[in-house]
């Protein structure tokens, strides 16, 4: 079982929802996040240009890094749903996780002094409604499911895209479950690892 | 053991100027840490030389209890990062973790002291003896590598090398020697002249594995002066130089060797600020850490 | 007391309710508005979600709408009426009953307007997220006052809405190119093609990311090309097949450069033009209106006269009605005979309306062939000079080549080219015009400019076409204004309205005409001003000339949810109004009506068209009879013209909107959504194909019968203020005169053809302002809104100014940097963010204030002196000729560096945690204060 979400960036438009989607329904402290959505670009020669939006949480890795640094547990796959999770009651603070984390994507939750992170909905899902930022998704651009069953929206929306256009963020070992589609006729997608930048405009390296 | 070992993604400068700007800050309590623990691994491995080469006998009990003691502090040091040690017995239920490594081979290389020091109390037999500083040494020593191999992380472009690791260990060296060279000295030993020569080596070594890491992780460009400023020169080349001066002069090794192991802590710390200051991740797209 | 963050008194809880309960409601958070399901759990509202049920979101809801939690339990929500106690520009407060609001508020209406007349007071609404926008007009009327503005209406829709009406004749409300405005229900159908969409100074995943943001996805993901025209590059231009990026401003060149190109290569619909448009129609030399047969002896009077009075008949069709069948000038009634060139017979004929298709067809493909072009023209009984409406819109079109306007629009010719085509290739193509040709003196132009594209392209009421009449529902979302109380002295006192008559569709008035009057007292000086919106320091342009005339104002009124800007520096009273989660209102999606429901209601906040009911009543009580006809309706002028009368209670209020679908507003909650139509039913394409009640077929609602690309409504609009004046007879004698007179036939009313006219400040010659400024939409802010919602700061906590790297580098201002911007009015600051975003020689920005100055004592101004973009646009000089549009985008600015922000305006997450929600407990609806 692979729960994660696939984001369609034809379809982003980069508005939001999914973070405030999110920060509501978890309600997260200003300047913490579990799902941020970051722009990238515009790249290349004007006004032949190129911009995509990429909102980012936590990607649900196959070999999740997270866990295996956490001295306590605390970071761990749930065995029913195979969800990388975090038990805050057992969190010693140590921040290894948010070291080892590829992409930044856990939150260091300053009242609690523990880690936290997305937790793909699982009190929605686990009563059979959809993620927050899913659900109100304004591009349709969110598709939640289990990768392995093809019948899961997540599995339908991947089946659907070309092959080409299935990417990862960089992938370091980790696996990332999480997928994005972006097609060429809209922008050529950039490898995490040569984004950079501030705040939440990221250009691809050389722009 | 831990995961994206096989794929290894050396940071080019560029990407390192140009990254999510917020750097990672300066974990003190880990610096001090691994820096104290490392020195007493190092401390126990002079003791442990000594057993063999028999020239400094007056001074290993000394030695060991301010090793152990050492390590100890580094020890607690470590705690006081954590904001729930409460829960910090937790820790021994995932033994792939850096922080179980670390904290078993602390623990074995306090036991080997211990026993040891009890041995030379008891005046028990040499083998045993031998045995157990061989151990502690060996524990002490790969502490001091596995503090930093703990931060090898396939998600840490400029930390993910055996170079950092080998920074830790080279690092910690003179800073072990020195300080066992300052306690000889202080105990009067009429020849250290073997210890101030491992001085020059451990100063040679600190030099070299912190100017590799330097390089390769590309700190040395952009902290200059902690990297070779003062990892490399203060502390490195400098603690060599006072080592050879040491050798050759034995009436001053006390203020040389004392003056070495100031050098030495300085640029292990110093060395350890550049891990973390020269973090770099594949992204960091909350910008949190 | 002081109106700040922390806010006054504490919540007087007097409903307990328990339970959780899911509420089906409505999203008010912006112009648009998508089905919201919430939930409340013990009278709280702690959830929000999308609804699927609603066929533009499927369930998608938007980071404004999302934040409604955060808007609804702000700490600094205005609670109580208050009544200022220090200076304007201070916070210092009394809390006051309702009571002794609306009495102190009506004894000072009726004192000024005893002594002063009903013009000394004027009204202010707003554009957006406003579910009372007729209220107003309403309140006017009761009370005789010919002014109300609007900080949208001539900058926004208004200039849309009149075009497309007196040129496609569709529906007033929905037959228009506004997505934005939920107009475009055809985009929604997923059973029809649509090839190709233009969508030009429009950001439909910005303006609504849920509704058009989403269906726009939907259609490139079914093939649709698009075409995307704008300076910058919006995340619908990152998706385009051609992106345009246009010099703001310049879009009535590129329209008209379109325009040729589709007449030159034939990339018209040539069988809709001829049979459905008036564009074969000859046109008079003298007056510029299309000829009538009768004028020329081709019909006889009778027969003329038989085919007007038939086709006027007819209630069904939306043909613009008129006083008089005599006076052509006074609007139409009835269609006449026009007249075509007869290439068979070498003559004009007489072109009759058609009462069938056959009849249309055989008239058109077998007994005559219509010359559409002749640059000569014709000459008929001596006199020369005929022109076919076609031959004028070529003529008009011809110097746009494509390299003439790449030059001045900032183009590429093989862009541009490319755009047309697939316009013009595709079998169904729509445009999406946005507001940004809305807000700038060529409103006027531009918005006949998309309608003049969409009617050449045939793209009208064919299946996936988005010009389309399908049938609504029988309710009112908006009581609407009690126009039969509309007097001819209020029309003729109604400022700017005799200049620019476009303005007459929403009876409104031209807001520099409103200025000057309280500048100069000229033609009477205006003293009251009642404002019910959110920071009018915000959206006016030229924010200081506003700002500077507050000192003249005797009384000025602040109706809103919270306080800004406007409430510091100008309000004696503030009146705290409900928030969308505490509202109820029907309201129309696709086939079905929804209710906006209240969710909760908080401390003595009130549906503000009760505001409006009890000050009419307490002036009636004082002795205005105006107030009494409005209330009590005794002439009967109310229900005349079809307007109901001031409700007296909230309930009536309510039962009224949907007294239409025979419920009341309780059994209709129950219903809600309501689906008023089956989806195949509602689908009525070729609605003006269909036979109406006289035998003819419906045809559109002009003049002609057919649609106009060639507008005789404009013209007709500037000769007598038809069709919006309730009394044209005021306007009839002062026809306007055609500024563009020099290169047209008309020389009273308005160009029937969109012309270019270079702004007044030009990036051409201005030297020293360098750079245009232009604005649009953010997706997590409406207008002045929402600013201090913590969340939403969160993301966007400063203004951004948008600058292309090379000007950057020439004006030497870095990324994440402060910058001062600067134009002939005035200086403000904004973060730089350096971006291939915007077009070179072009800078943006959006409108933004900054709520944390409010109660920042000494500092309080620069929540809108510090970075208000508003203060730098320009409100003299040029307005539109039709609209009295002034210029909120398209002037020009110089950028320079800056040492630093403002200091005190927050930037970062954790500033904005004391804006974080503060639950409190619900409270009673206070229905009404003053009964009679
Ligand atoms: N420079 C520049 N200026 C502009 C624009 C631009 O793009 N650039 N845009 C222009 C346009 S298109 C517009 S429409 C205007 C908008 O400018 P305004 O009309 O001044 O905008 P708001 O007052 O923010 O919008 C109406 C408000 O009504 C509030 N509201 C909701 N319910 C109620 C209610 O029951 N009663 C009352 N009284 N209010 C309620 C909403 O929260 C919203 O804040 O700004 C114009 N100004
Ligand atoms: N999130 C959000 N949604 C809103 C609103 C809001 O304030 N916030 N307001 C609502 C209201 S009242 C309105 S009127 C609509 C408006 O919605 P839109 O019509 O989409 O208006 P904008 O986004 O302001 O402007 C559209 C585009 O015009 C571009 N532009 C600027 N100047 C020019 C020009 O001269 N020519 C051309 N071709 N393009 C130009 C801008 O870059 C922008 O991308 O949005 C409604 N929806
Ligand atoms: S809510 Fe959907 S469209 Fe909006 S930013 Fe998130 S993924 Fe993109
Ligand atoms: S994305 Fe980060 S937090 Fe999520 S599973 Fe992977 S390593 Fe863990
Ligand atoms: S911070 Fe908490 S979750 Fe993360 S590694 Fe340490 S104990 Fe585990
Ligand atoms: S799945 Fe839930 S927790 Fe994860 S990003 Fe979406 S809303 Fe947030
Ligand atoms: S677009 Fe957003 S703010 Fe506007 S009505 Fe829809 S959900 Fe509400
Ligand atoms: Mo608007």
């Amino acid at each position: 079982m692979r729960n994660a979400i696939v984001v369609d960036l034809d379809r982003c438009s980069g508005c939001f929802s999914c973070e405030i989607a999110c920060k509501m329904e978890n309600g997260i402290a200003l300047g913490s996040y579990y799902n941020k959505v970051m722009t990238v670009g515009p790249f290349g020669d004007f006004p032949h240009i190129q911009q995509y939006f990429l909102p980012v949480h936590c990607q649900q890795c196959e070999n999740a890094p997270c866990v295996h640094v956490c001295p306590t547990g605390a970071s761990y796959r749930d065995p029913d749903t195979n969800v990388v999770l975090v038990d805050k009651a057992k969190c010693i603070g140590c921040k290894y996780c948010m070291m080892a984390c590829p992409y930044g994507v856990r939150s260091w939750n300053k009242e609690e002094r523990v880690v936290e992170k997305c937790t793909l909905c699982g009190h929605l899902t686990a009563q059979g409604d959809l993620p927050a930022c899913v659900h109100n998704c304004p591009g349709g651009a969110r598709f939640y499911g289990d990768l392995d069953d093809p019948t899961s929206d997540a599995s339908k929306a991947l089946a659907a895209a070309e092959k080409s256009a299935v990417h990862t963020l960089t992938d370091v070992g980790n696996k990332p479950a999480t997928h994005y589609i972006l097609s060429e006729r809209y922008a050529q997608w950039q490898e995490s690892k040569d984004l950079a930048g501030s705040g939440r405009y990221m250009q691809k390296d050389g722009e | 053991m831990r995961s994206g070992r096989n794929r290894r993604i050396w940071p080019d400068r560029a990407a390192i100027c140009r990254k999510m700007v917020s750097r990672m800050e300066i974990q003190w309590s880990l610096v001090l840490f691994t820096v104290l623990t490392g020195a007493g691994g190092w401390m126990l491995a002079c003791v442990a030389i000594d057993e063999f080469a028999g020239k400094t006998r007056a001074t290993n009990k000394l030695a060991v209890v301010v090793a152990a003691v050492v390590a100890c502090a580094g020890g607690i040091a470590s705690v006081t990062h954590l904001s729930h040690p409460e829960h910090i017995m937790g820790a021994l239920s995932h033994p792939t973790s850096g922080i179980f490594v670390e904290a078993a081979l602390t623990g074995l290389m306090a036991v080997c002291a211990i026993v040891y020091f009890v041995l030379l109390v008891r005046e028990a037999s040499a083998g045993a003896r031998k045995a157990f500083a061989v151990l502690g040494a060996v524990f002490g020593v790969l502490l001091s590598f596995m503090a930093g191999e703990s931060y090898m992380m396939s998600s840490q472009l400029a930390w993910n090398t055996p170079l950092l690791p080998l920074g830790y260990a080279g690092t910690a060296m003179p800073l072990g020697v020195a300080l066992y060279l300052a306690l000889a000295a202080w105990r009067k030993e009429p020849d250290t002249s073997l210890f101030a020569k491992l001085l020059v080596a451990g100063g040679v070594v600190a030099a070299l594995t912190a100017a590799a890491y330097g390089v390769v992780s590309g700190a040395g460009a952009d902290q200059a002066l902690l990297v070779w400023g003062l990892a490399v020169i203060v502390g490195g080349a400098a603690p060599a130089a006072l080592g050879a001066l040491a050798a050759k002069t034995p009436e001053q090794v006390l203020s040389l060797a004392a003056a070495a192991a100031v050098c030495c802590l300085a640029g292990a710390t110093a060395y350890r600020c550049t891990m973390w200051l020269a973090s770099v991740t594949v992204n960091n797209f909350f910008g949190l850490l | 007391a002081t109106i700040d963050v922390g806010n006054l008194v504490a919540a007087e809880a007097k409903v307990t309710s328990s339970g959780t309960r899911k509420v089906k409601t409505l999203c008010r958070a912006c112009v648009a508005r998508c089905a919201v399901i919430a939930t409340v759990e013990n009278g709280r509202v702690v959830k929000l979600e999308g609804n699927t049920e609603d066929g533009t979101t499927h369930g998608g809801l938007c980071a404004k709408g999302l934040s409604g939690i955060q808007a609804l339990y702000n700490p600094n929500r205005n609670k109580y009426p208050m009544r200022r106690v220090g200076e304007r520009g201070g916070n210092e407060w009394e809390r006051i009953t309702w009571e002794q609001a609306i009495d102190e508020i009506a004894q000072k209406l009726w004192e000024s307007k005893k002594q002063y007349g009903p013009e000394s007071i004027f009204m202010s609404t707003g554009g957006g997220g406003n579910p009372q926008f007729w209220s107003v007009n309403r309140f006017a009327a009761a009370i005789q006052s010919p002014n109300t503005f609007e900080p949208g209406c001539a900058q926004c829709y208004l200039p849309r809405m009149v075009s497309y009406k007196l040129m496609y004749g569709g529906d007033f409300m929905t037959g228009n190119c506004s997505m934005a405005d939920s107009n475009c229900f055809e985009m929604y159908n997923p059973e029809v093609d649509i090839d190709a969409v233009v969508i030009w100074a429009a950001q439909p995943a910005a303006d609504t990311p849920p509704g058009g943001g989403r269906v726009m996805a939907d259609r490139r993901a079914a093939g649709c090309k698009t075409v995307v025209v704008d300076p910058r590059f919006t995340v619908d231009a990152a998706r385009a097949d051609v992106w345009l990026p246009i010099r703001a401003g310049s879009d009535v060149a590129m329209q008209l450069c379109w325009v040729k190109y589709m007449i030159e290569k034939r990339g018209y619909d040539a069988d809709f033009c001829l049979k459905w448009t008036n564009l074969p129609y000859l046109v008079d030399p003298k007056t510029g209106i299309p000829v009538r047969a009768v004028d020329l002896g081709l019909v006889s009077k009778e027969e003329n006269d038989a085919q007007m009075a038939a086709t006027a008949t007819d209630t069904l069709t939306g043909h613009a009605t008129a006083k008089s069948n005599d006076n052509p000038a006074l609007g139409y009634c009835g269609i006449p005979y026009f007249v075509i060139w007869d290439k068979k017979t070498g003559g004009p004929v007489a072109v009759p309306y058609p009462k069938s298709e056959e009849e249309l067809n055989r008239f058109f493909d077998e007994e005559t062939e219509a010359e559409l072009f002749n640059d000569e023209g014709y000459t008929i009984d001596g006199v020369s000079g005929y022109k076919t409406a076609f031959q004028l819109t070529y003529e008009r079109s011809r110097e746009w080549t494509l390299e003439k306007t790449a030059e001045v629009t900032w183009c590429d010719a093989a862009d541009i080219e490319a755009a047309i085509d697939i316009f013009c290739e595709a079998k169904t193509a729509g445009i999406v015009g946005g507001v940004a040709t809305d807000q700038n003196p060529q409103s006027g132009q531009a918005s006949a400019g998309y309608a003049l594209l969409s009617l050449l392209n045939g793209d009208v009421e064919k299946p996936g076409a988005l010009l389309q009449r399908f049938p609504k529902p029988a309710m009112a979302d908006e009581l609407g204004g009690m126009y039969g109380l509309v007097s001819a002295d209020m029309e003729r006192n109604r400022l700017g309205f005799s200049e620019h008559r476009g303005i007459g569709q929403w009876a409104m008035s031209v807001i520099p005409y409103v200025w000057d009057a309280i500048e100069t007292g000229k033609p009477y000086k205006p003293r009251i001003w009642l404002e019910r919106s959110g920071n009018k320091l915000q959206n006016l342009a030229e924010t200081e000339r506003c700002y500077n005339l507050l000192p003249q104002l005797d009384l000025i009124v602040h109706m809103y949810m919270y306080p800004t800007s406007f409430t510091i520096e100008a309000a004696d009273y503030v009146l705290p109004i409900l928030e969308w989660l505490e509202s109820n209102q029907p309201i129309q999606i696709l086939n079905k009506v929804f209710a906006r429901q209240e969710c909760t209601h908080l401390f003595e906040t009130r549906n503000e068209a009760m505001i409006w009911s009890d000050l009419t009543k307490r002036m009636m009580e004082l002795g205005d009879e105006d107030c009494r006809e409005a209330i009590y309706d005794t002439k009967g002028m109310v229900a005349a013209a079809g307007g109901i009368p001031m409700p007296l209670t909230d309930t009536d209020e309510r039962n009224a909107h949907v007294a239409g679908l025979g419920m009341t507003w309780d059994e209709f909650c129950d219903k809600a959504p309501y689906e008023f139509c089956s989806w195949e039913d509602w689908h009525t394409y070729y609605y003006y194909k269909q036979t109406d009640a006289c035998g003819y077929l419906t045809g559109f609602g002009t003049a002609s019968g057919k649609c106009e690309p060639y507008s005789e409504g404009y013209i007709t609009l500037g000769l007598s203020a038809s069709p919006w004046a309730m009394h044209p007879e005021v306007f009839v004698d002062n026809p306007v005169e055609n500024p563009n007179a020099a290169n047209s036939l008309v020389k009273y009313g308005y160009d029937p053809l969109p012309y270019y006219e270079e702004p007044e400040e030009s990036p051409l010659t201005d030297t020293e302002y360098p750079l245009v400024m232009s604005n649009g939409r953010l997706p997590m802010y409406h207008h002045g809104t929402l600013r201090n919602v913590p969340y939403l700061r969160e993301i966007y906590p400063v203004p951004e100014v948008w600058v292309y790297p090379d000007d950057a580098e020439k004006y030497g201002v870095k990324d994440g940097q402060w910058a001062w911007i600067r134009s002939r009015r005035a200086e403000i600051r904004g973060k730089v963010r350096v971006t291939k975003g915007v077009r070179p020689g072009e800078v943006y920005m959006e409108r933004f204030w900054l709520p944390e100055f409010l109660d920042q004592e000494g500092k309080r101004d620069q929540s809108w002196c510090s970075v208000t973009v508003n203060r730098l646009s320009k409100s003299t000089g040029r307005l539109s000729d039709v609209n009295g549009t002034y210029t909120l985008r398209a002037y020009q600015v110089a950028i320079a560096p800056a040492e630093s922000g403002p200091e005190g305006a927050w930037t970062e997450p954790e500033d904005f945690e004391p804006w974080m929600p503060q639950y409190s407990e619900p409270t009673e609806v206070i229905q009404t204060c003053v009964t009679l």
